[in-house]
Formats: structure tokens, C-alpha cells, sequence
């Protein structure tokens, strides 16, 4: 980690980092004063996942994301105004205000979407997975969830089948402690997620979730795996919900110092603490990232309410002819 | 003209389809070696091989998401849920994410699939595999549903469905697998049935009853009966329940000022509700009687043929709807 | 401000009437007394008159129609009125709605009820949205329609039930086919668009050898009345006949005499009237009728004379002649016999006679035939008066043969109640008044 390009990607990471915190600091900014419509499910505390997932990718991989998706899309390169305009509910924004906060997509990015329902994403990962083996691409998709999803059937469902078929997927399970507000341990026995890669013949690995270099060794081989037609892995990435389940809550689920002593290990802060890169550079990268996501706000902001005549528009597809 | 099973016209199209455009797979449970649970594509496995004709785990909502993942990533998969009672166990696939993407991405990407299923009461298949659950699939907007009636319409009809760019849900009748229908000569120009456009299957002036799948053939021999005693039925085949063609039923009411709908499906919330408050606003000057409708009634499918008999909108049954009406 | 016609109630029993034919269309001009519309109850076909000038503004039923008595079927008033305006308010009153026709035997009273019960039924009527928008475009009264009864749903009132299908309807004036003429196959007799196309075939058909057709009316009103009052006699009655040849020379004579003297006109028709009923005096065994199983001798001596009207034969009666004046009978047939040409009669005017003449002398026919008029038991056919060579016995005994003017009259009797002796002394005695006209005057 020590060459040129190393260090262009550490940068990379630690901008990301920053862009995603930044970002949704300023999602919850909008939610406080009632700018950002619905519901705000924050990133926050778990940027290293994506963060460190993603880097590994090509740019004609996919992504498939949840509810809890900001971090996977901005990780991915999406436009930030696109997505705050779109948080917002505005015009401009990816899904011209029809979808939100939990629907964002992007396919020029080979973002297959958040999505709104637990494990609804899952089973549509392991279809493009499916359809990269069917055209022949040596493509790989890269499907987000959390550790509440791996209790929905949809997970075992889906793992089945691409272990079956040897498909080139690859299942990141973000366990950040908590579905809603109830803690994996309180609903599940074992708590090593990616043992239940076992059951599917396939490889599974547990990682520390907030060390982002720790992400994207784990994903790289898996990816590697994957692209090279070896199937999937399963990946647990354990990490931390620092916000509440939505918007704002009191956490009075979490058990006492639980919080502060994930807060010590903020994904962010550890990545600081290691000294990749020096502190002049760091502050040039909280420049940058600070004059994206103001210029980002900025227009959203400015962007107009969508227009009433386009309530009906887009139930089916207006693009014409399709491949 | 010649004579197909109707097993074969649904192959046709597949086999034609999938000759026609690479993008098109199969998938489901059966659908591979076993040459579908109603040998409906027999031989297919053989011709286009493992990849393209997928037999799948009995996963409904797995295979179907992993459709939606297909279609979006360039592909045009024809999913086979074997009966439409197991749609319940996908629907969050179907409902949540096969019938929405679309809008909720504001439009940017189609999801060109197809999902084929069946009905058919009158098979002893009680109450988990004989539902019609044709309302239920109908409520959701952004899906297309295309009921066909016959041969000719099931393969003009999934033809349509397969090149669409918007998800489809192609329901089948179990009856009609093994029972021989009219098509038009092979190298004929291929039909492609359009969808949301419904047929004037016979014509009438005395009162209209539309319907979709088996019961358009049970009402078409009722209204041959009452043609000979000089009274006028007209026929609608409905072909596609979303989108709904309005038109024609309205046209049809505008001229008979009757109107009765045939469904397969529960009486309550159903589409013959719906269909009837939906053109009550065209017709509501031109009812010469109350719109009535002939369902199953609200009960689970019951096994025993004794009881399964009872609520089947059978020929004795419409015959006596229809004369109430008159 | 205008009037309410209503279906007037001609009979004691009478509940509802065929509204037969109107004399006047919208628009036109309607004087009192004048013949406005024909109906027929259950007994008879009855010409009813206008009692208001004014002019026709709405009429509200169409020929062919059964209509509820004390129901509205028509509006007078002044052009301009506004005809729903005098509706509503002649609904309003009432009664008085009736007062714009002759109506015999009217019940005021229960005319007020009537109308007070079909008012409340406008609103609970049970009628399907489309019979009643069918109402509204073809501005059908409610009322008129409550009284049918529905085919439809729970007995509603369909539009099936107020017309022709659309489709027949909109074919019928194409294809020259009059609706009225058509027998209904669909459901509860529904004029359909099969209905219509045989209708037309079956008039082409009858079109093709030879044979065109010039125009096809309906049989129905007078013509109806008469032709089956006249083939139920035909078949029932067995008609004799009994025909004698009169010298007119001194008839003639007479009337020009009469006239000459200027303090009245006769007509041939009135000494005809005279004639019979001398002659029925001698002869009461002619004055009769047979009622059931019962033969009526009658005292009154009534005499019909068939007169061509407007609309067919009529036959005013002049009642009661025994008692009565040539001078009293000319002028009452004066005032009756254009009146009946015009059908202006009143139902009292052309019934209850006894016995009939049939006089087609002016028309120059040689002889002809009559039908006897039931429930009587007579008929006399006068034919014309030509001069022909007759075998006259002179004073001296000697025959020859001379030019008289000599007129056929013809008796058909009911040979059930008339034997021929009676019937030939009967012919006899009417040519003996006729040649020595002076006995018609004693």
C-alpha cells in the first residue's frame, strides 16, 4: 500500500469516506427542518463498508442496494445533486421525485437500485448475476444488505441458486447490530454470519466492517472469485448503525457505552489514526468534498417541485424501444 | 386453419420467440428437461440448451427477483409460476418490485418480463391451486395482465407479451392445455394479439356479457343457445384485464343496455366490480338493467367435485343470470 | 294561458283509451267544436271535440297508444306558450285539466285523484336510466309511462318497454318500413332489427309480380270498427234480400214542390226517412232487434242513413221520426249530415238506430246490396233514379209502354227475425209511400 497507485486509492477512500458522512449529515440536516420528505435511513458510522466494497469494482459491474442505500450509491460514483435533489423530492432529481430516498437508481452506473423492502434487492442481484453469466461478460454484482435481510427467505433463497450455478455475485452483509431496533443476537444463535455461507457450499468470511481496507481485501478476492467464474462469496461486514433506525430515535435499545465505544471506532477515525495520509492532504480532500456536497444541497435546493402533469408518467416505459 | 393442442400453441410462441431474440430465457420449476408441468415447452430444453430453458429450486420469489435482476440487466425472462396461487409466496417480487421499478426509478429503465402462471377451477385442486387470483394481480398498476381464452389468443398474446417492454403477467387455463383449438396455418403471418384490447367474440343486441379465460367459452355456447330463440348476446373476451379496454365493453353497453360479467375469480373485490364502476360513467344513461355479475362465490375452492361443481359459472348458471336480466 | 288535454273518460267503466288518431297536428289551429282526436275504448271508436279555440302547442301520445284516462295527452294554448310550462301548471290543478275536451260522462272528482295519484308516481316510478333518458330525448310524459307495466329488472320500466330497439328504430324510416305496421319477435314483443328488415322483405316481396303498391295504411279506428261490426254481421246474420222497383216521378215532383215553396228544402234522403218509418209503423214486425236471446220490439222509431265522412262510413241516426215533421226531420238532417261528413259526431249521434238507409243514388248505380247494421234488423239500399221503359196499364186497360223515371230499392233483412212475407208486404208499402207521395205527408 505504499505505491503511487496505493496511495490514489487510499485518497479515493478516504474521500468517499467523507463524501457519504458529509452527505448525510446533511440529509439529517433536511430531515431536522423538514426540508427532506419520508424517512432518512442514515449511513453514517458504516461508510467503510461500501466504501472499501466498491473500490474493488469495474465500471461495468453492478450494485444492488437497501433501504439504507446513500453510502453504496455515492461509493459508486453517483451524481450527489441527482441524489440530494431526489432525497429532497425535487425535479431534478434520479427518479424526477417519484422514488426517493430508498429508490435511487442509476443503470448507467449499474446501480440496480435501492429498495424499500428487506431483501427485496437479494433475489435481483443474483438475476443480474444470472444474466452476466447468460450474455457470457465476465461482470459481477455486488449485492448489499443488511444483517437483518439474511433473515428474510429471499437471502437463502437467492444464495441457493447462485451457489447452484456458480454465479458471479457477490453478498456483502453490512451487520450493523440491528434491525430496527432489535439487535441480531437478541433474534439469532449464531452470530457469525457468513457461516451460513456454509449451508450453500459457499465461501463465507467475516470482516471488521468500519476497517475499509479490511473491506476491500475481502471483497477484491471475492470479486476475483467471482469474475473468474468460481461463484459467489458471502461476506459479513460488522459494523455500526451510529443513527437511529430512521430519522431520529433515542436509542434506548442500545446497551450502555455500546454506542460510545463504536464511536471510537468510527470507520473515518480509524482511517485517520493509521496516517495514510497526512494531514495536509486530508484537509485538501475535506475541501473538496465539503464544496461537492454544498454545491450538491445547493442544487437540490434550487431544483424545482416536480410538475403535477407528470404524476403519470413512468408506470410503464416511455423510452421507446428497448434492446 | 389447423388443429393445436393448446400446449403446443404456447410452445410456438416460446420457441418462436426465443428463435426470434436471443435475450428471451425461460425459467421456473419444470421448465427444463421435464418440458413443463403441462409439457406446454416440450423439447425446448433440448433445442436451446440448460442456460436458456431454467429449471429452477421451487423458489418463487427467488426466481422471479432474479427475473426482475434479468430484465434489467438486458435480458427477457419468461418466468413460470405453476399456479397462480403461488404468486402469493412471490408477490413482493411481483407487486413491490416487478410492478414498480419502473416508476420508481421516474421512468429510467423497463422490466421486460413475463410471467406466465394458470387458473382453471374444476380440477379437484382445491383451495391453494385453483384460485383465480386475477384481481389481486390487477390492483397493482404498472403490470400488464393478458388472460387468453384459447390457442390463438395464447400465443398471440405471449408472442405480445414476450416483446413487451413492461412486465406481463400471462395467466393460462390448466383446462386448455390438452384441449385442441383453431390457429391459423403454420408460415401464415405470425399474430401478435395486442394487449389491452379485448374481442367481440359474438355478436348481439340484447345484452352483452364479458368475461375472460374458460368462461368465455361457456358463455359463447349459451349465446349460440339464445340465438335461436332470437335473442342477442353479445360476447366480449376481455383478452388483457390491465389494461382494461373500456371501449369496447362501453360500445358493447351503449347498444344492449346490459350488461353481465363472468368470472372465474371470488365475487368480492374482484375485476367484475371494478369493470362495472369503471364504465358506470359512460353507460350509467344507457342501463336498461343493473349490471349483475356471475363469480365464484366467496369461499375457498372446495375438493370435492360435489362441491367444486357449485361455483363454477357454468352454462345452467350464466343461462339464468342472463335470463334475470332480459 | 293554454290548456291540459287529457284522455277523457267516455265510459263508465272505462279506465284507459287507445288513442286512435289525431285530427290536428302541432302547430295547427284548433277551433271549439271542431274534431280534434279519435279514441277508442272498449266499446267503441269515439271522436272527441275541441271545447277551446287555440292552437295545437304539444301533442303527448302517439296514435296507437293506450293511455290511462284523466292522463295528459295533449296541450292547447297560443303559439308561443310554453307547453311544459301549462303542463306542469294543468298538472298542478288538476280537475280542471279536463276542461279543454268534451268529455261525456267525465267524473271531475275522480279525475282530481287521478291526476293527484299519478303525480306521486312520477317520483317512485321504477324505470331504468336509459328508459328514462329514452323518456326525456323523446320528451315522453312520466305519467304516460307509469302506467306501463315494466318487463325489466324486478319489473322495471325498460326502454324495450317504450319503443323499438335503436337499431330498428334507426332502420325503419330508411327502409320505408312504418314501426307501428311491424310485429315484435324480441323479448316481450321488442321491435328488433330482424323485425325490421322482414317487414321490409315482406314488402318487397309483395312489390314483385305486377302487383305495386301504392300506399299501405294501417287498419285500425273507424275503418276497423265498421269493417268488423260488418263481417261479424255478415257471418252472423242471415241477410234475404227483397227488391222492388219505384216510380219516382211523383217523389220528385213533390220535393221540387217543397223546395219551389221556399219555407224549406228537402232531400231525397229525408222522404226516404219518412218513407221507412211509415212503413216500420205499418210493419212494427221490422222495427226490431235481437239482444242476446231476447228480440226487443222497439217503440222508437230511429232512422240511420249512411253517410260516407272523412274517415269512412258513418251513420247518423234521426231519432224518434214517428213523431216528428218532414219539415223537422229536413232540418235536423241538415245540421246532422255535414257534421258526419266531417266526423263531427258525437257517439249519441250515430247510435241506437233501428233501422238503416243505405242511399247511393247520387253515385248513378244501377242496384246494390247492403249489409244489415246489427244490432237491427233492417237495411233499405236506394240506388239511382233512370229513366226506363216501363209497361204501364192506362185507365182504359190498354198496356203500354212508357218512359218513367224508375229508382231499385233493395231490403236486407235478418232472416232470424224477418220472414219474407212480412219483409215483401214491408218493400211493398215502402215503394206504394214512395209512388203516391202524399201519404209521406199526412
Amino acid at each position: 500500500m505504499q505505491t503511487e497507485e496505493s496511495k490514489s486509492l487510499l485518497r479515493a477512500m478516504y474521500a468517499n469516506m467523507l463524501r457519504i458522512r458529509r452527505f448525510e449529515e446533511e440529509v439529517f440536516e433536511f430531515y431536522k427542518c423538514g426540508k427532506m420528505p419520508g424517512l432518512a435511513h442514515l449511513y453514517i458510522g458504516e461508510e467503510a463498508v461500501a466504501t472499501g466494497a466498491c473500490a474493488v469494482l469495474r465500471a461495468d459491474d453492478y450494485v444492488s442496494s437497501t433501504h439504507r442505500g446513500h453510502g453504496h450509491l455515492i461509493a459508486r460514483g453517483a451524481d450527489l445533486r441527482k441524489m440530494m435533489a431526489e432525497i429532497l423530492g425535487r425535479q431534478d432529481g434520479y427518479c424526477h421525485g417519484k422514488g426517493g430516498s430508498m429508490h435511487i437508481m442509476d443503470m448507467s452506473l449499474g446501480i440496480l437500485g435501492a429498495n424499500g423492502i428487506v431483501g427485496g434487492g437479494i433475489p435481483i442481484a443474483t438475476g443480474a448475476a444470472y444474466s452476466c453469466r447468460y450474455r457470457g461478460t465476465d461482470q459481477v454484482v455486488l449485492c448489499f444488505f443488511g444483517d437483518g435481510a439474511s433473515n428474510e427467505g429471499t437471502f437463502h433463497e437467492s444464495l441457493n441458486m447462485a451457489a447452484a450455478w456458480d454465479l458471479p455475485v457477490v453478498y456483502i452483509i453490512e451487520n450493523n447490530q440491528y434491525g430496527i431496533t432489535v439487535n441480531i443476537n437478541r433474534v439469532t444463535r449464531e452470530h457469525d454470519l457468513s457461516k451460513r455461507a456454509a449451508a450453500y457450499g459457499i465461501d463465507g468470511v467475516s470482516v471488521d466492517g468500519n476497517d475499509v481496507l479490511a473491506v476491500y481485501h475481502a471483497v477484491e478476492k471475492a470479486v476475483d472469485n467471482a469474475r473468474a467464474g468460481k461463484g459467489p462469496t458471502l461476506i459479513e461486514c460488522r459494523t455500526y448503525r451510529q443513527h437511529g433506525h430512521n430519522g431520529n430515535d433515542n436509542g434506548a435499545y442500545r446497551a450502555a457505552g455500546e454506542l460510545e465505544h463504536w464511536l471510537s471506532r468510527d470507520p473515518i477515525l480509524l482511517f485517520e489514526q493509521k496516517d495514510y495520509l497526512d494531514p495536509e492532504e486530508r484537509e485538501n480532500v475535506r475541501a473538496q468534498v465539503e464544496a461537492e456536497i454544498r454545491d450538491a444541497c445547493e442544487f437540490a435546493r434550487n431544483s424545482p417541485e416536480p410538475a403535477p402533469e407528470t404524476l403519470m408518467e413512468g408506470i410503464f416505459y416511455e423510452g421507446g424501444e428497448h434492446r | 386453419m389447423r388443429t393445436v393442442y393448446y400446449r403446443d400453441a404456447v410452445r410456438e410462441a416460446i420457441d418462436e420467440e426465443m428463435a426470434r431474440d436471443p435475450s428471451v430465457l425461460v425459467l421456473g420449476e419444470d421448465m427444463g428437461p421435464n418440458g413443463g408441468t403441462w409439457k406446454e415447452t416440450r423439447g425446448l430444453w433440448e433445442k436451446y440448451g440448460d442456460l436458456r430453458m431454467k429449471d429452477t429450486p421451487i423458489s418463487e420469489s427467488g426466481f422471479v427477483g432474479m427475473s426482475v435482476g434479468m430484465a434489467l440487466t438486458g435480458l427477457r425472462p419468461v418466468a413460470k409460476v405453476m399456479f397462480s396461487d403461488f404468486m402469493l409466496v412471490a408477490m413482493d417480487q411481483i407487486a413491490n418490485q416487478m410492478a414498480k421499478i419502473t416508476y420508481m426509478s421516474g421512468g429510467q429503465m423497463p422490466v421486460p418480463m413475463v410471467l406466465r402462471t394458470t387458473i382453471g377451477l374444476g380440477r379437484s385442486s382445491a383451495a391453494q391451486h385453483s384460485q383465480n387470483l386475477n384481481a389481486v394481480i390487477a390492483h397493482f398498476p404498472g403490470l400488464k395482465i393478458a388472460v387468453p381464452s384459447n390457442a390463438r389468443t395464447a400465443k398471440g398474446l405471449l408472442k405480445t407479451a414476450i416483446r413487451d417492454n413492461d412486465p406481463v403477467i400471462v395467466v393460462e387455463n390448466r383446462l386448455h392445455y390438452g384441449r385442441q383449438f383453431e390457429l391459423p396455418d403454420e408460415g401464415e403471418e405470425e399474430e401478435l394479439i395486442p394487449l389491452g384490447k379485448a374481442a367481440v367474440l359474438h355478436e348481439g343486441a340484447d345484452l352483452t356479457v364479458v368475461s375472460c379465460s374458460e368462461p368465455v367459452n361457456t358463455c359463447l355456447r349459451v349465446a349460440a343457445e339464445f340465438e335461436k330463440d332470437g335473442i342477442g348476446i353479445e360476447v366480449i373476451d376481455l383478452q388483457s384485464i390491465r389494461p382494461l379496454d373500456r371501449e369496447t365493453i362501453i360500445r358493447s353497453v351503449k347498444k344492449t343496455g346490459r350488461l353481465l360479467l363472468v368470472d372465474e375469480g371470488y365475487t368480492s373485490f374482484g375485476i367484475t366490480g371494478e369493470i362495472a364502476l369503471s364504465i358506470m360513467p359512460d353507460v350509467f344513461y344507457d342501463l336498461d338493467a343493473p349490471i349483475m355479475r356471475l363469480c365464484s362465490p366467496d369461499v375457498p375452492v372446495p375438493f370435492s367435485p360435489a362441491l367444486e361443481k357449485l361455483i363454477i359459472p357454468d352454462e345452467n348458471r350464466i343461462r339464468e343470470a342472463i335470463r334475470k336480466m332480459l | 294561458m293554454g290548456k291540459v288535454v287529457i284522455m277523457p273518460k267516455l265510459g263508465y267503466t272505462q279506465d284507459e283509451g287507445e288513442l286512435i288518431e289525431w285530427y290536428k297536428a302541432e302547430g295547427e289551429t284548433v277551433r271549439k267544436g271542431e274534431a280534434f282526436f279519435e279514441v277508442q275504448t272498449d266499446k267503441t271508436v269515439i271522436r272527441v271535440d275541441a271545447t277551446e279555440d287555440g292552437t295545437v302547442l304539444k301533442l303527448l301520445a302517439e296514435p296507437g297508444t293506450m293511455m290511462p284516462v284523466f292522463t295528459p295527452i295533449a296541450v292547447v294554448g297560443q303559439p308561443g306558450e310554453n307547453p311544459e310550462e301549462i303542463l306542469r301548471s294543468g298538472q298542478a290543478e288538476g280537475a280542471s285539466a279536463s276542461a279543454a275536451v268534451s268529455a261525456p260522462s267525465t267524473e271531475p272528482g275522480s279525475s282530481a285523484a287521478a291526476a293527484e295519484d299519478s303525480e306521486a308516481e312520477d317520483k317512485t316510478i321504477r324505470m331504468t336510466p336509459r328508459a328514462r333518458r329514452f323518456a326525456a330525448e323523446q320528451q315522453l310524459d312520466l305519467k304516460e309511462i307509469a302506467g306501463i307495466k315494466g318487463t325489466g329488472y324486478e319489473g322495471g320500466i325498460t326502454e324495450r318497454d317504450i319503443k323499438a330497439s335503436p337499431l330498428a328504430r334507426k332502420m325503419a324510416p330508411d327502409l320505408g318500413v312504418d314501426l307501428r305496421a311491424v310485429q315484435g319477435s324480441g323479448v316481450q314483443g321488442k321491435i328488433r332489427k330482424a323485425d325490421v328488415l322482414r317487414a321490409a322483405a315482406a314488402a318487397a316481396a309483395q312489390e314483385k309480380p305486377g302487383l305495386r303498391i301504392a300506399e299501405e295504411t294501417p287498419y285500425r279506428g273507424t275503418r276497423r270498427v265498421i269493417g268488423e261490426r260488418l263481417s261479424g254481421s255478415k257471418r252472423e246474420v242471415p241477410h234475404a234480400y227483397f227488391s222492388d222497383s219505384v216510380d219516382t216521378g211523383k217523389l220528385t215532383a213533390l220535393r221540387s214542390l217543397i223546395n219551389e215553396e221556399g219555407e224549406y228544402r228537402v232531400s231525397i234522403s229525408d222522404l226516404l226517412i219518412v218513407a221507412a218509418a211509415k212503413a216500420l209503423r205499418r210493419y212494427p214486425g221490422m222495427n226490431v232487434s235481437l239482444q242476446g236471446d231476447r228480440i226487443l220490439r222497439y217503440e222508437s222509431i230511429n232512422i240511420g242513413t249512411a253517410v260516407a265522412g272523412k274517415a269512412g262510413l258513418i251513420v247518423p241516426v234521426v231519432k224518434n221520426v214517428q213523431d216528428k215533421t218532414l219539415r223537422q226531420i229536413a232540418a235536423e238532417t241538415r245540421e246532422l249530415f255535414p257534421r258526419a261528413q266531417k266526423g263531427q259526431l258525437r257517439p249519441e249521434e250515430y247510435s241506437g238506430g233501428t233501422f238503416t238507409v243505405s242511399n247511393l243514388g247520387m253515385t248513378g248505380i244501377e242496384d246494390f246490396c247492403a249489409i244489415v247494421n246489427p244490432p237491427e234488423a233492417g237495411i233499405l239500399a236506394v240506388s239511382a233514379i233512370r229513366k226506363k221503359p216501363v209497361v204501364v196499364t192506362g185507365e182504359d186497360g190498354e198496356d203500354r209502354i212508357e218512359i218513367r223515371p224508375m229508382m231499385n230499392i233493395r231490403l236486407s233483412a235478418d232472416h232470424r227475425l224477418v220472414d219474407g212475407l212480412l219483409a215483401a208486404q214491408f218493400v211493398h208499402e215502402i215503394r206504394r209511400l214512395l209512388e203516391e207521395p202524399t201519404l209521406l205527408l199526412l
